[in-house]
């Protein structure tokens, strides 16, 4: 029995790291996660091509709603109550992203099962830590153990008690380990027993099936299987222990198993074997699938249960990679009628004894496939490209265009404005998407190139506009025209009877001196400088050159799989340093690192003087520093040999001697992918690792790592940083493109300033971007990428959460006045807080609908601003510098000219608000007192008709036809309301119509409020007098302008003069007093 | 749409040493002891209790809205709520009598009220809960449990779950040190949707013995659309009328 471990989630919590010894604070300062978080995060995805789904899971809900659970190899598990309009990721604050399998409770609709570690063993995959439970449709989770199972291949739960349940456990890929093989759990996940164990440390659990009719009777496929760096073996014998491959079954719920053989099982294929995938046919469980790689791969039927088997189909699709696709699903209600996922999705409608094509538009290489037992038109196929529904039997495919699980190995951007940003993809070829669009990023902004697996890709940087170098699999690159997509092949040639020897991701640099320069690395380092036209070879074999690494021709297994996914003793990683040309480091993958410091004439193998490096750990990043010619960081990855810790270094003297940067007790989980410096504070480290983002600021001494945005425990590739505008972009295995806005505040997070209770930290030069309008309705099911905020960002650290007390932050002009106050961030570490740059919005009349251009204020001029945060009672201020978005072609007098004309406008607005409360106020005054008065008579009748006169004068200026429809009515204030947008939405200078027809509707305006004045003069006042000499109130009117409901508005809107007629500060007494002398 | 401007609650802890202190859950507790420390963090339960009306002035900043707008907010036990929001002159109103609720959105022209369906009431009924879900939650129908210590934004807080009557589940987390909920997320199912929104809390300040949260951002999960809000006056027991939460049968007054 194996009792299942304490939740990770409490290994998940950031706990703090005491940094007393960072610098020279004399104050305790703690470094964490909530330290850096708080810079946030923005998923630009793309959901385009979206990316490998592992499983998929689904119930047919009593409502006629389809609840789905699907479980993308590296990207977490997301749920949709909608049959896949929409999705949610709900696994994101586990620790690790790779889905094996998803299983759904039967008989509890909000229990869930997840077995993480994804069993399509390429060379790329992630790993999980074991299973975990939901009893809350997914809102939490709860680690129920198997932590070291690093991969289940599926989980049943039993048809009639929860508590039961299955985990077919594949085990580790890269080492031999005891938990694997299948389990069983009688008290709903609390222990496990291992019912089912492999022969061998390399054996586990690749397929179960349960009879649902008799769920006693199980199914259980074991497979004998190992991935190195170099080599692969579905199946057969391991190098010293013979083969535990093979399919058994169980009548007594695992308690004893048969093992089926060609003996006792007629028809049953001989040894050796490799993965096996099995199923019943739900609807007649004496029909047995089971695909069976062997010498002779095939599709396999039993009638009999399992008794007696007959080969049937082994076309070329059902036997393709069989440790890659082996899953057979079997309609619910139709035992003849069964799928297989593989290149592509292949069906048989008549036993399996032939197969047709249905993948019909999908991506190809299908791993999962869930067909709806109420509805077996309705169909969804996971593979490389995502997810997709088909509502005819699995003929024709819709996309799901809202899963950014898309799994990026590198990331590149260029110059523009917005920038652009390029990456290769896992089966998904090589990409460019904008990091900024109007309405967001959506799936249509981003543009594929090339076709296979993508890897790096580059603008050129002698021609970005018009070419770009893409990668694919095994060091095959391109020069690509962006405007043709011609790609021409560029990739080194071996001479007479040699072999070059890419890696499957084959590192390709460009020089940070040579603008022509491209390098990429096989055995050899090569470097072009006429675009591939002719290559340069600047070194000998850097790597180990070991043949017993070099025979992928034997690679496999059972079946033979010698894509270039396993070649080895190759070149991996390549960094000339930004300080001096010609020193160029290189690492290899069998854990070689060279070092040149004569741009190729000689060669340098530093590795033995990195201190308790295992031999051949993968050299998985190099980083030439940019602040010290002899300084460089050199991360290994070892997970091909089951190591999964890091291991970063860094020399400062040319490789004599390194230093760990990650030793015990940093907090940093996961293998290192990439490493590297901030562009500007040498102190400032960014790393990469399987499971997500780490950041020091102090030079690796201590580590934090990124959860902003709640960004999951993803595998984090590759990172770029953006030199103009200091984003730090994140290439993900699982979650696609994250960006983190500016780093700039990060850079002056020193323990002085982590020692005082708030400081503000400056930002990057402030733009006020081009405010346009983009995009277009598409539904709820397409993702869209989130943009950068278009305000101010104000930047501040703080320790701890501000509970207490005020924490407010104010922006005042160069003359010292408040123009905003902003709601403030409470959280512990880093705050942002945008301001929108805009003074407060005109105060529009009220009338029957909101004039919605005057709910927005016109930004304000670019200048120098003051921030202020206050907080209890000390008092912070910074300066904050705003300019005009660099892609403007307007200067600061246009804007200016803008700005006049939208505060112009707006004064008028107030003007007009002003003169409508006084009309109003006559209105409803003249109105309540002639209710008052009993009986008929010529004062109420007058007051009636003061009534009547104002509200026909109000009528004139604002719209007054409620109900709701398009009433088409314009008056003064929808006229002003359209033309205050119209300038408030370009911020060049207006054009001589636009300010013409201010003219016009000001004019218009001092018309009517003049004719208030005359209507306050004369019939206002002497009904007045009457009301006096009745011993009644006069109709008072209000003697200012209401104020603007914004903290600072009237200050704002300087011309905000409010009152113009004539009446303005004249009581209603003195006024009636003036009309009787009238 | 307004929502989620609820109170507090509390919950137990794990983890950290650096982070033990007096103030966090011991081992034993149950999450009855933890409701109870948050009880007594906001003021205790005689002070929650005297409450019997909250009116509530300040000011409201949706997300993409550049200006504050006024904003009022009347809550009366027994679970009654109503929100005015006012642009232009114009005011939104939504509205929960303890039965049913109403809105008035008059910015596209109607300002005749509206009822709210069962599925768009419910917010107004956490609304109107003054101090939360969490405090008598049998009493009131709703199911509590402790989610252990969970990560807010880089720092740890208790979360409780808390199944509510009218079907929406709601995550308090709470500080560890003050036992005052820092964030609370709302699972709402509307038609069978379901969305998930959360809300921060800070500014907390003491009100006839009781703490509230004076500043409240919240937006949807995930979503960095948050809206801001933020009280300038709170008055406890003040003299309110009670047909305000009532929908009005007749289309009100104009406004202006």
């Amino acid at each position: 029995m194996f009792r299942h471990r304490q939740s990770p989630l409490a290994a998940m919590l950031i706990c703090a790291v005491s940094l007393a010894a960072l610098g020279a604070a004399a104050q305790e300062v703690k470094f964490t996660s909530a330290s850096v978080s708080g810079l946030g995060a923005r998923n630009i995805g793309s959901a385009t091509m979206s990316g490998r789904i592992s499983a998929i899971a689904g119930r047919a809900e009593a409502d006629g709603r389809t609840t789905l659970l699907v479980g993308a190899a590296s990207g977490g598990v997301w749920k949709s109550n909608d049959a896949g309009t929409t999705f949610t990721p709900v696994f994101d604050k586990q620790s690790v992203q790779s889905i094996g399998t998803i299983a759904l409770d039967p008989n509890h609709p909000s229990t869930y099962w997840v077995g993480t570690g994804e069993a399509w063993t390429r060379n790329s995959v992630s790993v999980g830590d074991g299973i975990y439970k939901s009893t809350d449709g997914g809102d939490s989770w709860t680690h129920m153990g198997l932590p070291n199972s690093e991969r289940v291949a599926k989980i049943i739960v039993h048809p009639k008690n929860g508590d039961i349940v299955y985990a077919c456990v594949t085990g580790r890929l890269w080492s031999d380990s005891a938990e694997r093989g299948l389990y069983r759990t009688e008290d709903g996940g609390k222990s496990w027993s291992l019912i089912l164990k492999g022969a061998n440390l390399s054996t586990g659990c690749a397929s179960i099936s349960l009879d649902p009719q008799n769920p006693d009777k199980i199914f259980a496929a074991l497979w004998d299987f190992r991935r190195k760096g170099w080599t692969f073996r579905s199946g057969g014998d391991g190098p010293d222990k013979p083969s535990g491959s093979g399919l058994y079954v169980s009548n007594d719920g695992g308690k004893s198993w048969t093992q089926q053989t060609p003996a006792a099982n007629k028809g049953f294929p001989t040894g050796p074997l490799g993965r096996i995938g099995v199923t019943i046919a739900p609807s007649n469980p004496n029909i047995v699938y089971a695909m069976i790689e062997s010498a002779r791969s095939a599709l396999f039927r039993s009638d009999d249960g399992g008794k007696t088997w007959a080969e049937r189909d082994r076309s070329q699709l059902m036997v393709w990679r069989p440790f890659y696709f082996a899953n057979l699903t079997v309609d619910p209600k139709n035992p003849d009628r069964l799928f297989k996922g593989d290149l592509s999705l292949i069906a048989s409608d008549d036993g399996g004894k032939s197969f047709s094509n249905v993948g019909g538009g999908t991506h190809g290489d299908h791993h999962q496939l869930w067909i709806d037992p109420t509805n077996t038109s309705h169909i969804l196929t996971g593979d490389d490209g995502g997810l997709w529904t088909s509502w005819d039997g699995g003929n024709r495919w819709n996309r799901h265009d809202n899963l950014p699980v898309s799994q990026f190995y590198h990331v590149s951007l260029d110059n523009k404005d917005p920038y652009q940003v390029y990456g290769g993809l896992q089966d998904n070829t090589n990409w460019v998407g904008d990091s900024a669009y109007p309405g967001g990023i959506s799936n249509a902004r981003w543009e594929s190139f090339m076709g296979g697996d993508g890897f790096f890709v580059y603008p050129d940087p002698t021609d970005p506009e018009n070419y770009l170098y893409g990668e694919t699999q095994g060091g095959s690159i391109a020069r690509v025209n962006r405007h043709t997509l011609e790609a021409r092949d560029i990739q080194p040639k071996p001479d007479k009877l040699e072999k070059l020897r890419f890696n499957w991701n084959a590192p390709m640099a460009l020089s940070p001196h040579d603008k022509t320069a491209l390098y990429i690395g096989a055995q050899y380092l090569y470097r072009t400088r006429d675009h591939g036209q002719s290559w340069d070879r600047l070194s000998p074999d850097l790597t180990t050159n070991d043949p017993m690494k070099q025979k992928q021709e034997e690679s496999g297994g059972v079946t033979v799989d010698n894509s270039a996914a396993e070649m080895h003793t190759t070149i991996y990683a390549i960094s000339e340093s930004p300080v001096k040309p010609g020193l160029i480091w290189v690492g290899t993958d069998d854990g070689n690192v060279q070092l040149t410091r004569d741009d190729g004439k000689t060669w340098t193998n530093l590795v033995k003087n990195v201190p308790g490096l295992p031999p051949a750990s993968w050299v998985s990043w190099i980083e030439a520093s940019r602040f010290a010619e002899g300084a460089a960081y050199a991360a290994f990855d070892r997970h091909t040999f089951g190591d999964f810790e890091p291991h970063l270094f860094r020399t400062t003297d040319y490789g004599k001697t390194w230093t760990s940067l990650v030793g015990a007790g940093s907090g940093v989980r996961g293998y290192v992918h990439v490493i590297k410096e901030d562009l500007k504070a040498p102190n400032i480290l960014y790393m990469g690792t399987e499971f997500g983002l780490f950041i020091s600021v102090d030079s690796g001494a201590h580590w934090a790592p990124f959860k902003g945005a709640s960004f999951p425990s993803v595998a984090v590739r590759d990172l770029a940083i953006q030199p103009r505008d200091n984003d730090l972009v994140m290439a993900t295995h699982g979650r696609g493109i994250w960006i983190i806005d500016d780093l700039t505040p990060l850079r002056a997070l020193t323990p002085e300033v982590m020692s005082k209770p708030l400081a503000i930290l400056p930002s990057r030069p402030i733009q006020q971007r081009i405010s346009a309008y983009g995009g277009w309705p598409g539904g709820d099911g397409k993702f869209v990428g989130e943009n950068p905020t278009d305000g101010a960002v104000i930047t501040y650290y703080q320790p701890t959460r501000a509970l207490f007390g005020k924490l407010k932050i104010e922006v005042l002009d160069s003359a010292g006045k408040v123009v905003d106050t902003l709601g403030a961030s409470k959280k512990p570490g880093l705050n942002r807080v945008a301001w929108s740059m805009r003074a407060p919005a005109p105060k529009a009349p009220p009338a029957a609908q909101v004039a919605f251009n005057a709910s927005q204020g016109p930004r304000l001029m670019p200048g120098l601003y003051t921030v202020r945060i206050t907080k209890g009672d000390k008092v912070y201020t910074d300066k904050l510098e705003v300019s005009l978005d660099r892609r403007v072609s307007f200067g600061l007098e246009d804007r200016k000219a803008q700005y006049d004309a939208a505060i112009r406008a707006g004064s008028v607005f107030n003007r007009m608000s002003a003169l409508v409360e006084g009309i109003n106020a006559v209105r409803e005054g003249a109105e309540q007192q002639a209710e008052k008065l009993k009986g008929e008579g010529a004062l109420k009748d007058r007051l009636e008709a003061l009534s009547a006169r104002a509200d026909a004068l109000r009528k004139e200026i604002v719209a007054t036809k409620e109900g709701g429809a398009i009433t088409g009515e314009e008056r003064l204030r929808e006229h002003l309301d359209g033309l205050y947008g119209a300038i408030n939405s370009i911020e060049g200078r207006p054009s001589a119509y636009q300010m013409k027809y201010l003219d016009v509707l000001d004019a218009q305006l001092v018309d009517l409020e003049a004719r208030f004045s005359a209507l306050a003069k004369g019939d206002l006042a002497r009904v007045n007098a009457d009301l006096i000499k009745a011993k009644r109130p006069p109709i008072v009117l209000p003697d200012a302008p209401a104020a603007n409901t914004s903290a600072g508005g009237a200050a704002a809107m300087g011309q905000m003069d409010g009152w113009r007629f004539s009446l303005r500060n004249i009581s209603p007494v003195k006024a009636a007093e003036m009309a009787e002398r009238d | 749409m307004l929502r989620r401007l609820t109170f507090g609650l509390a919950a137990a802890g794990l983890c950290a040493p650096l982070l033990l202190s007096p103030g966090h859950a011991r081992a034993a507790d149950s999450v009855d002891d933890m409701i109870a420390r948050y009880v007594a963090a906001r003021g205790g339960a005689e002070a929650l209790n005297a409450i019997k009306s909250l009116s509530i002035t300040g000011t409201f900043r949706p997300p993409g809205f550049d200006s504050d707008m006024a904003y009022a907010e009347t809550i009366a036990r027994p679970g009654k709520a109503r929100i005015n929001i006012t642009l232009q002159g114009l005011t939104i109103v939504q509205s929960y009598d303890g039965v049913a609720g109403w809105q008035v959105q008059p910015f596209g022209g109607r300002k005749d009220p509206e009822t709210l369906s069962a599925d768009d009431v419910k917010s107004l009924q956490e609304e109107a809960d003054i101090e939360g879900g969490l405090v008598d939650y049998k009493a009131k129908g709703n199911t509590v449990a402790y989610q252990g210590l969970e990560d807010v934004d880089g720092a740890p807080a208790h979360a409780i779950r808390v199944g509510l009557k009218n079907g929406d589940t709601q995550t308090w987390y709470l500080d560890p040190d003050a036992w005052l909920p820092v964030r609370v997320t709302t699972r709402t199912v509307q038609r069978g949707a379901e969305s998930v929104s959360e809300t921060d809390y800070g500014d907390y300040e003491k009100v006839s013995g009781v703490w509230i949260a004076f500043e409240q951002e919240s937006g949807a999960k995930g979503s960095s659309q948050r809206q801001h809000l933020a009280y300038t006056k709170v008055e406890v027991n003040a003299a309110i009328d009670p047909n305000q939460f009532i929908q009005p049968v007749t289309k009100p007054a104009a406004s202006h």
